[in-house]
């Protein structure tokens, strides 16, 4: 298997953009708190179904809360928010 | 806003009430089981698996998808455990007799190869679809049974009628009632494993250790259906034709 780019996550920032606690995210993502914490900090990819609820939730596309990473990009950007 | 703070009340708040009422009961179970009587391991064997298997047969639906994928990584790991934990124990106790043949030896090794096969078969119902899996594994096991049936009956058609309608034609029937109703014929089928088991004293208790003779039993027919089931009775409702 070849090597992938990096998948980059950007719902803290939407969540925070919007004063959204990750509880009560989860609350109305249907997850619990933890999965929230794990999606942010990288350790977790959701699957389509729960980025598609979530991207709902923000009302944003699915790619302005997950991309993959550009070769090139600096590594501050890299690291998602 | 705040981040995750790895306080005892997170970690507990993060276990399911089905997890931690499963760990009471186990833990009462051993205890009891150990200092009261052998029956409680029953107890302690609900609360280890119980949990677990509900959310196997989809009768329990508590996790979300890190959960399940975590479960599911932390099963691997467990699988790996007692596998290595069950083959040291054989090897030490080998060492500790002189290498002279251990009695009850086929008992560990029986654990050894329903787990081995037990994975395999997990693995090719996540593979493949589970209905056409369930579907072919009848279909086969319905066709073994009816071969072997023409073979020892051959010569005899009211004997061939007789017994092709008690062994052969249920497995048909069920393969093809699967189809329609999954989650009822996974159901009859459990039925048919626990009757089975019982038929054939997989648990009966035998003081010689002879259990290897069992074994074929177990993997081969017994396991294999177990496996349907349980996949046929894991299909929603809503998925259900």
């Amino acid at each position: 298997m070849g090597q992938w780019p990096e998948l980059i996550v950007h719902l803290r920032r939407h969540r925070n953009d919007r004063a959204m606690t990750q509880e009560d995210l989860a609350e109305r993502a249907g997850v619990t708190r933890q999965t929230i914490i794990s999606i942010e900090r990288g350790r977790y990819s959701p699957s389509i179904e729960l980025a598609l609820r979530l991207a709902r939730i923000f009302g944003v596309p699915v790619e302005a809360l997950f991309e993959l990473d550009e070769p090139g990009r600096p590594a501050k950007e890299r690291r998602g928010d | 806003m705040t981040e995750a703070s790895p306080s005892p009340r997170a970690f507990f708040r993060g276990v399911r009430p089905a997890t931690l009422a499963g760990g009471l009961v186990f833990v009462a179970g051993a205890v009891a089981g150990v200092a009261v009587h052998p029956a409680f391991l029953l107890l302690a064997a609900l609360g280890a698996f119980g949990p677990a298997l509900l959310r196997e047969t989809g009768l329990l639906r508590d996790q979300d998808e890190f959960q399940r994928q975590a479960a599911a990584s932390a099963a691997g790991h467990g699988y790996l455990a007692g596998g290595l934990f069950v083959t040291a124990v054989l090897v030490a106790r080998g060492w500790s007799r002189g290498m002279a043949p251990d009695p009850e030896a086929g008992t560990w090794l029986m654990a050894l190869s329903v787990m081995l096969a037990a994975r395999f078969l997990s693995y090719a119902a996540r593979f493949w679809d589970a209905r056409k899996a369930a579907f072919r594994i009848l279909v086969g096991f319905g066709t073994f049974w009816l071969l072997f049936v023409v073979l020892s009956h051959g010569s005899e058609p009211l004997s061939l009628a007789m017994e092709a309608l008690v062994v052969p034609v249920p497995f048909f029937a069920l393969a093809f009632l699967s189809r329609r109703f999954p989650r009822a014929s996974g159901a009859i089928l459990l039925a048919l494993v626990a009757g089975g088991a019982w038929f054939f004293g997989v648990f009966r208790h035998r003081p010689d250790g002879r259990y290897p003779a069992v074994l074929p039993v177990v993997l081969f027919l017994l396991l294999p259906l177990a496996f349907v089931a349980i996949a046929l009775l894991r299909i929603r409702r809503d998925d259900e034709a």
